[in-house]
């Protein structure tokens, strides 16, 4: 990969990564490769740091901010859950009424668990690629992406172990 | 101020207000600081951007300047003429008036 493509592609990403529409990256990445190929520049010197410039166009210093969508299936994952623990231990208790409860929440906390995986990992994917183009080291990648992925499903473990206690008492 | 300046002979594109701009001594104006420049007038209305097809190359985006761009460049022209013409009374005389 050439200095000018590599230089490109961590652009991108980190576009991409700060939720910058498509239509836009292709024209930012345009006006990039016009400007260079005219002015016989060093892609480095003309524009800096890809990530630093892409952060200028994006307008936003919101590096490690989460997006509003990871955001909002945290708190309906959160939501979800406290319905369902308390829908299901009732039910498990005798109280038929709260099955219907049980079995929507539960639902929906699956549902917003899994949102939640594929909003982080979207997140953490992307910031790999930037890693990766880094060159900085796999393992961090690894190691991260397996911790994002683990974490909305403790969710689930939580509800399983409400389900156990309230089943066992 | 000074690619709105640029402007006024015309629809132009990054790399040539550049150029234009060195080619008057005013050597220094990195891609990275004039392309979100041009962006943020686009955005506020003092440019427009259209892509027209480059000469075997890539295309290129070219800037316009609108009413309020126009306008603008004046506003700040004059500004800046104000501004040198009390900064040399201050070199010459010593005090400000």
């Amino acid at each position: 990969m050439t200095t000018t493509e590599r230089w490109i592609a961590l652009f991108s990403t980190e576009l991409e990564r700060r939720d910058v529409p498509d239509e836009r990256i292709r024209e930012e990445v345009a006006t990039v490769r016009a400007h260079v190929e005219e002015a016989s520049d060093d892609i480095d010197a003309a524009f800096g740091d890809p990530i630093v410039y892409a952060g200028v166009l994006a307008g936003a210093s919101d590096d490690d901010t989460p997006s509003r969508g990871t955001v909002l299936s945290l708190f309906i994952a959160i939501a979800f859950f406290i319905v369902f623990a308390i829908s299901v231990v009732r039910w498990l208790d005798g109280d038929d009424g709260n099955a219907p409860w049980a079995i929507l929440s539960g639902a929906g906390l699956l549902a917003a668990v899994a949102a939640l995986s594929v909003s982080l990992t979207r997140r953490a994917v992307s910031t790999a690629l930037r890693d990766a183009l880094s060159r900085r080291t796999e393992a961090q990648w690894r190691l991260s992406a397996t911790v994002l992925l683990l974490v909305p499903w403790t969710f689930i473990a939580f509800a399983a172990l409400v389900v156990a206690v309230a089943a066992a008492v | 101020m000074l690619a709105l300046r640029a402007l006024r002979n015309g629809p132009s594109y990054g790399y040539a207000i550049g150029a234009a701009l060195a080619g008057h001594g005013l050597q220094g104006v990195k891609a990275s600081t004039l392309y979100p420049l041009l962006a943020r007038q686009e955005a506020a209305g003092l440019v427009t951007a259209e892509w027209r097809p480059g000469g075997g190359g890539p295309g290129r985006k070219y800037f316009t300047l609108t009413p309020a761009g126009e306008a603008e460049a004046e506003r700040l022209i004059h500004e800046w003429r104000r501004f040198v013409a009390t900064a040399e009374t201050y070199m010459t005389d010593g005090r400000t008036r």
